[in-house]
């Protein structure tokens, strides 16, 4: 009863302060998107809309108080716009109605909220709270479940969150997958970040996240999360302007998680290279070459949870004579779950998502170039591109297509781009490092990034 | 107890992070407090906040 008394204070917290200042009501509903408090709580939340209370709220507040310097629509935002009609229009076709529908309902709102939430997060203290709330949010449940792997040792199919089902953050590959993207952004955080006060606390709780976040990739045994982590750490050592030292600390650390870490972990990681015999990985092989042959016939798709209608046998590798029967089986892959869902249209609008984000971020890189005022921005964007990298490549194994993360990136993304482009119509040229009127005071006392680069311009609204 | 314990460390941290961005935010309509001005108040020709004290032209009222 005291959990549930306190998450519904907090949002009760959310949703007041949130009447008068939009942003926090969006922050609210970033919160209950991916920390999910109606689920964690035991009574009074879970039989509460609270989602659509905080979205009515940010909504509202937003017509009656914040209309101020709305975004111009862009590319990022139109394709997120026009995915959101065509996973609609494909349900109505869906081949498993029902269940097309429920999937519908969560999905529509996770696509639909990215292209509003670049209207509330318009300044820097604001895209900074936006980041701040996701990684504690996701943080919640990744402390915990990082604390008792460390205790237990963690395991396949072991769910050590915070609440239980198959549902957000208590899927094991989903949560792995949002543990290893969040690094990045982490690292981000304690080095730029405003909003997060300054001092050692931070810094500890910082890194303290990110041991978090690696013992929950390991404690949820997903094979997902050790690609992630893996492409993450190849990723971080290319960026790296000490490569050596990078690749001899990732040694030590590759060394102590093989000496401390279960055999049946190692043994479940090593079924990655034999997915030949092993039946699960044989399974998702199976159910992506079903989908290609699916969209063949169907090249519109079959709308939501249309795999529940497939039904296949394949070979055994190795075993000769002997079949894997596979009936129902997920997609267990961002592409060919929405390939199969929403046909070629509906993948090429999700790449062209994907595609506008890399470019809208490699074109904040490039405008904030050598300006320290702005270092932030380009440290973000840079780091953004770093996460989307790893979730797109942890992404190819599990159907996490619809979870609200990425399209919340896709929001950072679109409020970066718009903050950059606002600051240099405001000052297209840079101005003198030594100028002492504005930004930096924060990024001198700081390490100057964790990437490199350094500059200053005054900041826009 | 670890559940509990980790729910109310980052809910505070939550609260006061979002707390703090609200004081922080130059687009906060009543007590917003520009973070750049954190080292002292605003120019007045930046035009925002401060007392004007003359005309663009720079003569006395």
């Amino acid at each position: 009863m005291l959990r549930s008394t306190f998450l519904l204070l907090m949002w009760l917290s959310f949703l007041g302060l949130g009447a008068a200042v939009p942003f926090v009501a969006g922050l609210g509903y970033v919160w209950i998107d991916l920390f999910s408090p109606h689920r964690v709580a035991y009574s009074l939340l879970p039989g509460m809309p609270v989602a659509m209370i905080t979205a009515l709220v940010m909504m509202g507040a937003y017509v009656a108080f914040d209309r101020a310097a709305p975004p111009r629509p862009t590319a990022l935002m139109v394709l997120i716009v026009l995915f959101a009609i065509w996973i609609t229009l494909t349900t109505t076709w869906a081949v498993v109605p029902d269940s097309a529908w429920r999937k519908w309902d969560w999905a529509v709102k996770a696509v639909g909220v990215a292209a509003f939430l670049p209207f509330l997060f318009r300044s820097r203290i604001q895209i900074d709270a936006l980041l701040v709330t996701m990684i504690l949010s996701v943080a919640a449940t990744m402390l915990p479940y990082g604390i008792k792997t460390l205790i237990s040792g963690g395991g396949y199919g072991t769910n050590l969150g915070l609440f239980g089902g198959n549902y957000g953050l208590a899927e094991s590959s989903t949560l792995a997958m949002a543990a290893s993207a969040s690094i990045p952004l982490i690292l981000y955080l304690r080095n730029h970040s405003r909003v997060l006060p300054r001092g050692r606390l931070t810094t500890v709780a910082c890194y303290g996240l990110v041991v978090a976040a690696l013992l929950t990739v390991i404690g949820t045994t997903a094979r997902t999360g050790l690609v992630a982590l893996a492409v993450l750490a190849v990723v971080m050592w290319w960026r790296s302007h000490h490569k050596t030292v990078y690749v001899l600390a990732a040694l030590v650390l590759a060394a102590i998680g093989w000496a401390v870490a279960d055999q049946t972990y190692i043994d479940r990681m090593m079924t990655i290279f034999d997915y030949g015999s092993e039946s699960s990985a044989l399974g998702r092989i199976a159910v992506w070459l079903w989908t290609l042959e699916y969209v063949g016939a169907n090249p519109l798709g079959g709308g939501f949870d249309v795999y529940r209608v497939n039904t296949f046998s394949v070979p055994i590798e190795g075993a000769p004579g002997e079949f894997l029967t596979v009936q129902g089986k997920a997609f267990h892959s961002i592409y060919f779950e929405v390939l199969g869902e929403h046909g070629i249209p509906g993948l090429a609008l999700y790449l062209g998502i994907v595609a506008t984000m890399f470019l809208n971020l490699r074109r904040v890189m490039r405008d904030t170039r050598g300006e320290r005022g702005l270092l932030w921005a380009h440290e973000l964007a840079r780091s953004l591109i770093v996460t989307l990298v790893v979730y797109l490549a942890g992404g190819a194994f599990v159907g996490i297509a619809f979870q609200p993360m990425l399209y919340y990136f896709a929001a950072l993304t679109i409020s970066l781009h718009q903050f950059v482009r606002r600051a240099k119509a405001a000052d297209p040229a840079p101005a003198p490092a030594a100028d002492e009127t504005a930004a930096a005071p924060a990024e001198r006392r700081r390490p100057p990034s964790i990437w490199g680069e350094t500059g200053r311009t005054p900041q826009p609204r | 107890m670890i559940d509990a314990l980790a729910i109310v460390l980052v809910s505070i941290a939550l609260g006061v992070t979002t707390l703090r961005a609200v004081m922080l935010d130059r687009d906060t309509p009543w007590f917003g407090r520009d973070p750049d001005d954190a080292a002292g108040p605003r120019r007045p020709e930046d035009g925002r906040r401060g007392p004007r004290r003359g005309r663009k032209d720079g003569s006395r009222r």
